[in-house]
C-alpha cells in the first residue's frame, strides 16, 4: 500500500507511464506496480485513471498493444513503447524538468 | 495530437464497440484478479482477497464508461444513436410523421424545383470562356433610359472604330433563309447574320474548316458557316462539306466551316443553323437605292462586346457614351434622341425580362416553405407534451440540459431529413412540369436541369428548416421541471399562457401568410382570365396561317412577279372546299414582330426625329374581311390599287386618334418611311379600320398603317386563311400549289393557327398564375391542417375544464359557442391582418397584372371569407366533439 497519494495531472500520469514502459512490453497491471515501485512506494496510480490513459496514449500512436500470455497462464493485453511514443517521452521529460525548476525556483525564494 | 489518427481510431472504435467491450472486460478482470493474487500472498482468504482488491480498484463501470468515452466514436456516435432512436419514435407515430414529412416536402420541393430553374437560367455563366467580360451594347435616349433600339450598321462601324474599351466588338441580326437545293425541296431555316469578330468574340473555334475573316465583310463575299446538327441533317456529316455550296434565298453560298455541336447562337430557343456575314447586305438594291447597311436611319443591329482585360464596364460606359453622343451631334437628323449608350452584362441582358417573376414565384415558394415550419413547428409543441413525462425521467437518470436538447433536435433534424429527401424527389418530377409549362421564349428553357447547386441548396434550406421548427418545442421540453411533471397532477402542466400564445402566434403567422398569398393567386387568375378574353380586334376563330417566303422577290424588277405569285396561290387555295377567304399580311398580329416606321403628314413639316411612328403592315386585297377588322371610314384595297396607280394607305383608329382627332382622316396624304423596301412615296389615306392589339393583348393599340402589296415589296407575306381547313390539308395544298415555281425557291412554314399565337401571349401570365395558384391551394391546405390541429389540442387541455362546465349545467350549444368563439377570434383577427398586408403588398404584382388596381378590393374580401369559412370548418369538429362529451368522462380524465 502507498504512504501519500500524490493527485497527479492527466499529462504527468501519461509520462509515468511511458518511462514505465521503456525497458519493455508489459501488461496494465504491470505497469501500475512499476510506477509503485520505481516511485519508491510514494505514489499509488489510481488504478480507475491508468486504463483510460492506456487507451488514449494507443489512440496517439505512442503505445501498441497486443495480446498475450501473462507469467502465471493467464490472457493479458500488453503495451510496447513505440518510436513515437519514445520522441514524446523525451519531450515530455524535458518539458517536467523546466517545470518542476521554474516552481522550485519560486517556492525557495519566498 | 494527430486528429486524423484520433479521428480513424474512434471510428474503429464505433464500428466494433461489442468486440473492444469485451476485451476491456477482459483486460479488466485479468487486473483484478493479479490484485486479488497479491491480496492472497498477504494472508487474505479467497473472498476477502477479491473484495479487497476490487474495493482497492474502485467503480470498475465507471473505469469502462471513461475507456468508452476515449476510444468509442465520440460525438459521431451520439449521432448515430440519437437518429436511431428518432426513427424509432416517429416510427411509432405514422399519423404525424406522415403529415409533418408531407409538409415539409411540399415546401422544400417547391423551392427546390423553382431553384434549379433559377440556377440553371440565371446563375449558370454562359457557355464561352469568361462569359462575364462579354456585354450587351445597349442605344437608348438620355432621357428614357428604359427603352433600347437595335443599332445602325454605320453607328455600329463607327463604334469599333473609335473605341479602346473593348478587345472584340461585333453585330448580329437573326434571321431567316430559304435553302433550295438541285433537287428542288426547299425549307426555311433559321440563322443569323454576323460581323467577322463575333466567332472570335466568342471565343470559339470552327470544329472543322474556319470562320470568318474581315476580308469577308467586304461587299461581294458570299460564304457562310453551318452547325453541327445542319451538317448531319443535310449533309449526312460529310467530311468534305467545305468544298459543298449550299443555296440560299437563290443565292449560292460556299461553305467554309461547321461549328462544334453545343455551339449555340444567339441564345435563344430556336437555335440558328447557320450563319452569315453582312456581305449580301451591303449590295445596294438595283435601281440605285442604298443598301440598308448603309443608313443611318435603319436599325437592326444588335451588338456584343469582350471587354479588354483591366478595363472597368463604368469606363467602358462612358467611353462609349461620350462617342454615341458626338454621333449624334455629327448626324442629328438619324441618330437623336438615341445618343447615349450603355452597357449591361450579356446574361443579364438576357433575362432581364424574367427575372421579376422568377422572383416572385421563389417568394411565394419561400412562403409556402415558411407555412409548413409553422405548421410543423406546432404540431411538435403539441406532441412535447405528450413526452414530458419521458424527458423528465431521462432528466433524473442525469442527462443534462444540452443533451436532452441535442437529442430533440437530432429528432427534428431527421424529420426534416425525410421531409428534405421527399422533396427533392417532389422537385426532380415536378421541373420538367414547369418547363412545360414556360413560354415559348423564355430564355435558356432548353438548359434548366438540376445541378450540384441545386442539391446544395436542398440540403441548405433541410438544415435550415429543421432549425426553424425544431428549436423552440426542444428549448421549451428542455427545460421542464423535474418535480412538477413527474408528478400526478400534471394535466395543466403544459397549458401555459405562454404555451398557448406560442401556438396561436404560429397559426396566426399560418393564416396570414396562406391569405397574402391566395390573394396574390386570385389577384393574377382574375386578370389572366380578362387576359385571355380580350379582344384582339380581329375574329381569330378558324383562322389559319402559313408562313411563306418567296425567295428574290424583295427586289424591284420582281415585285411584278410576288404580286403574281400571291395572287395566284391566293385565287387556289380559294378555291378549296371549306375554304372562306384568304388574304396575305406581313408581319402577322400577335406573333411577336415589332416593326416600326415614322409617318409624315402633308401640310405638317415637322424635323425627323419629332416625326410620329406606327407599324407599318403589308396586306393583300380582302384582309380586312379575312379577319373579320371592321372598316370604320372610308374603303378597303381593291383593284384600282396596282402597282402603278396612285400610292394609297389604310390607317387604324389609334393613328386617327393621334394625328387627326378633330378631322376626317380620309383624302389626307401621309408618307411611311419604311427602310426596308426602299420605297417611300406619299399615299392617300383612302380608309380607316378598328384597332387590332399586335404585339401584346395587354397593352394600348398602336397606330398602324396597312400598304398595300401590289405596290409594295414584300418576300415573306404569311398567308391567312378563314375556314374549316385541316393544317395538314392547307400545308399540302400550298405545297402543290408553290410546286408551279421550280425556278424560285418558295418555302413554307408550318400552319399555325392565330390561336396558337395568341396563346403564346399569354403563356407568361398563365405560368405565373398556374404556380402562384399551386403555391396558394398547398398554403391553404396546410394551414387548414394546422388550424384544426391547434383547435383539437386546445380543445383536448379543456377537457377537464369543459367536462366541469357540463356537470354545472352548461347547455351544450353554449360549450359550444365558448370554443368557436376562441377560434373564430384567432382567425378573425389573421383575415385582418392579412387584408392589411395584401393590400399593402398589392402594388409589388402589379408589374405582372394587367389591369386597374379596382379589382384589388373585391379579390381580398373574396379571399377574406374563403379563409374565414375554412377557419370555420377547421375548428367545427373539435368544437363538436367537445360539447357533446359526456362530462363525468371528461372530468374523470387526466
Amino acid at each position: 500500500m502507498g504512504t501519500s497519494n500524490a493527485k497527479l495531472l492527466q499529462g504527468t500520469l501519461d509520462m509515468l507511464i511511458l518511462k514505465a514502459l521503456m525497458h519493455g512490453e508489459m501488461h496494465g497491471y504491470g505497469i501500475a506496480r512499476r510506477i509503485q515501485q520505481l516511485a519508491r512506494e510514494a505514489l499509488t496510480v489510481e488504478e480507475g485513471s491508468l486504463y483510460p490513459a492506456l487507451q488514449r496514449l494507443a489512440q496517439q500512436g505512442w503505445l501498441k498493444s497486443s495480446w498475450g500470455v501473462s507469467e502465471n497462464n493467464q490472457r493479458a493485453r500488453y503495451y510496447t513503447l513505440t518510436k513515437n511514443g519514445q520522441k514524446q517521452l523525451e519531450v515530455e521529460e524535458a518539458n517536467w524538468d523546466r517545470l518542476s525548476a521554474a516552481v522550485s525556483r519560486v517556492m525557495r525564494s519566498a | 495530437m494527430n486528429p486524423v489518427r484520433v479521428a480513424r481510431a474512434r471510428l474503429v472504435g464505433m464500428l466494433r464497440k461489442d468486440q473492444l467491450d469485451e476485451e476491456l472486460d477482459e483486460e479488466l478482470r485479468f487486473h483484478l484478479s493479479m490484485r486479488a493474487r497479491e491480496n492472497l500472498a498477504r494472508g487474505m482468504n479467497e473472498a476477502e482477497a477479491l473484495r479487497c482488491a476490487k474495493r482497492q480498484f474502485g467503480s470498475v463501470e465507471r473505469v469502462k464508461d471513461a475507456c468508452r468515452d476515449i476510444s468509442g466514436g465520440g460525438a459521431l456516435e451520439l449521432l448515430w444513436r440519437d437518429m436511431r432512436f428518432a426513427a424509432r419514435m416517429l416510427r411509432k407515430e405514422r399519423g404525424f410523421t406522415a403529415i409533418a414529412v408531407l409538409a415539409l416536402a411540399l415546401g422544400i420541393g417547391a423551392n427546390t424545383a423553382l431553384f434549379t430553374v433559377m440556377s440553371s437560367v440565371l446563375l449558370r455563366p454562359l457557355p464561352f470562356p469568361e462569359p462575364a467580360r462579354i456585354m450587351s451594347v445597349l442605344s437608348q435616349q438620355s432621357e428614357n433610359r428604359q427603352q433600347s433600339i437595335p443599332w445602325s450598321f454605320p453607328d455600329f462601324l463607327d463604334l469599333q472604330q473609335q473605341n479602346r474599351s473593348f478587345e472584340k466588338l461585333g453585330g448580329f441580326r437573326p434571321s431567316s433563309f430559304v435553302i433550295s437545293s438541285n433537287g428542288g425541296e426547299s425549307g426555311g431555316v433559321q440563322g443569323a447574320l454576323v460581323t467577322s469578330d463575333v466567332f472570335a468574340l466568342l471565343g470559339v473555334k470552327a470544329a472543322i474548316g474556319r470562320t470568318f475573316t474581315h476580308v469577308e465583310d467586304q461587299p461581294g463575299h458570299r460564304v457562310v458557316v453551318i452547325s453541327d446538327q445542319f451538317w448531319t441533317n443535310h449533309f449526312r456529316r460529310a467530311a468534305n462539306v467545305t468544298d459543298a455550296k449550299l443555296t440560299l434565298d437563290g443565292v449560292d453560298y460556299a461553305i467554309i466551316g461547321v461549328m462544334p455541336p453545343e455551339f449555340r447562337f444567339p441564345v435563344q430557343n430556336d437555335p440558328a443553323q447557320l450563319w452569315t456575314t453582312f456581305s449580301r447586305d451591303r449590295d445596294p438594291f438595283p435601281g440605285g437605292v442604298p443598301a440598308t447597311t448603309t443608313r443611318r436611319d435603319a436599325h437592326f443591329l444588335a451588338l456584343l462586346g469582350r471587354l479588354r482585360d483591366g478595363v472597368s464596364p463604368a469606363a467602358a460606359t462612358e467611353e462609349l457614351s461620350a462617342i454615341t453622343h458626338r454621333l449624334a451631334e455629327e448626324h442629328p437628323l438619324t441618330n437623336r434622341p438615341y445618343d447615349d449608350c450603355s452597357l449591361v452584362p450579356w446574361l443579364a441582358d438576357l433575362t432581364r425580362v424574367v427575372r421579376p417573376p422568377l422572383i416572385m414565384l421563389i417568394g411565394a415558394a419561400i412562403a409556402v416553405l415558411g407555412i409548413a415550419c409553422a405548421n410543423v413547428a406546432n404540431l411538435l409543441l403539441a406532441r412535447a407534451s405528450t413526452r414530458q413525462k419521458e424527458i423528465a425521467v431521462r432528466s433524473a437518470l442525469g442527462a443534462g440540459r444540452t443533451r436532452i436538447l441535442r437529442q430533440l433536435l437530432t429528432e427534428s433534424l431527421f424529420l426534416a431529413l425525410l421531409g428534405g429527401a421527399a422533396g427533392l424527389v417532389l422537385a426532380l418530377l415536378g421541373t420538367p412540369l414547369i418547363v412545360a409549362l414556360l413560354p415559348p421564349n423564355f430564355p435558356r428553357a432548353s438548359e434548366i436541369s438540376p445541378d450540384l447547386r441545386v442539391l446544395g441548396f436542398t440540403g441548405i434550406i433541410t438544415v435550415a428548416t429543421s432549425c426553424f421548427f425544431g428549436f423552440a418545442p426542444a428549448w421549451r421540453s428542455a427545460r421542464c421541471e423535474l418535480a412538477h411533471v413527474l408528478n400526478d397532477c400534471s394535466r395543466g402542466a403544459t397549458e401555459t399562457p405562454h404555451g398557448r400564445r406560442t401556438r396561436n402566434a404560429l397559426v396566426m403567422a399560418e393564416m396570414v401568410l396562406a391569405f397574402v398569398l391566395l390573394a396574390g393567386a386570385v389577384f393574377l387568375i382574375r386578370n389572366l382570365w380578362r387576359l385571355e378574353n380580350a379582344s384582339p380586334g380581329f375574329n381569330p376563330d378558324r383562322l389559319t396561317t402559313v408562313q411563306i417566303a418567296v425567295a428574290d422577290s424583295g427586289t424591284f424588277e420582281d415585285v411584278p412577279k410576288s404580286v403574281a405569285v400571291y395572287r395566284d396561290l391566293i385565287a387556289r387555295l380559294q378555291e378549296l372546299p371549306g375554304v372562306e377567304r384568304v388574304s396575305a399580311v406581313t408581319p402577322l398580329p400577335a406573333s411577336g414582330e415589332f416593326p416600326i416606321c415614322d409617318y409624315e403628314i402633308r401640310g405638317r413639316p415637322m424635323a425627323k426625329p419629332d416625326l410620329p411612328r406606327a407599324e407599318p403592315h403589308i396586306v393583300t386585297p380582302d384582309y380586312f374581311r379575312t379577319m373579320e377588322i371592321p372598316l370604320i371610314q372610308g374603303r378597303d384595297f381593291d383593284e384600282r390599287d396596282q402597282r402603278d396607280a396612285t400610292p394609297v394607305v389604310i390607317i387604324n383608329e389609334a393613328l386617327a386618334r393621334a394625328s387627326f382627332p378633330d378631322e376626317n382622316p380620309i383624302g389626307h396624304y401621309i408618307t411611311p418611311g419604311t427602310a426596308d423596301n426602299g420605297v417611300i412615296a406619299e399615299r392617300e389615306i383612302i380608309g380607316v379600320v378598328a384597332d387590332v392589339k399586335c404585339d401584346s393583348l395587354a397593352r394600348e393599340a398602336k397606330p398602324e398603317v396597312y400598304l398595300p402589296h401590289p405596290q409594295c415589296a414584300a418576300s415573306n407575306l404569311a398567308l391567312v386563311v378563314r375556314g374549316d381547313l385541316r393544317s395538314d390539308v392547307l400545308e399540302g395544298a400550298v405545297r402543290y400549289a408553290v410546286s408551279d415555281y421550280p425556278d424560285r425557291g418558295v418555302a413554307i412554314d408550318h400552319p399555325r393557327t392565330i390561336e396558337s399565337y395568341v396563346s403564346d401571349a399569354v403563356a407568361q401570365p398563365r405560368l405565373n398564375s398556374t404556380l402562384l395558384a399551386a403555391f396558394a391551394a398547398v398554403a391553404v391546405v396546410i394551414t387548414a391542417i394546422g388550424v384544426y390541429g391547434v383547435m383539437a389540442y386546445s380543445v383536448t387541455q379543456r377537457r377537464h375544464e369543459i367536462g366541469i362546465r357540463l356537470a354545472l349545467g352548461a347547455q351544450k350549444p353554449a360549450v359550444f359557442r365558448l370554443v368557436i368563439g376562441q377560434a373564430l377570434r384567432l382567425v378573425g383577427w389573421s383575415v385582418v391582418i392579412g387584408s392589411v398586408c395584401s393590400f399593402l403588398g398589392a402594388p409589388l404584382l402589379q408589374r405582372f397584372a394587367y389591369g386597374a388596381g379596382v379589382e384589388q378590393t373585391s379579390t381580398i374580401l373574396f379571399v377574406a371569407i374563403l379563409l374565414f369559412v375554412t377557419g370555420l370548418i377547421a375548428c367545427w369538429l373539435p368544437a363538436q366533439r367537445a360539447s357533446s362529451e359526456d362530462p363525468l368522462v371528461a372530468i374523470g380524465q387526466r
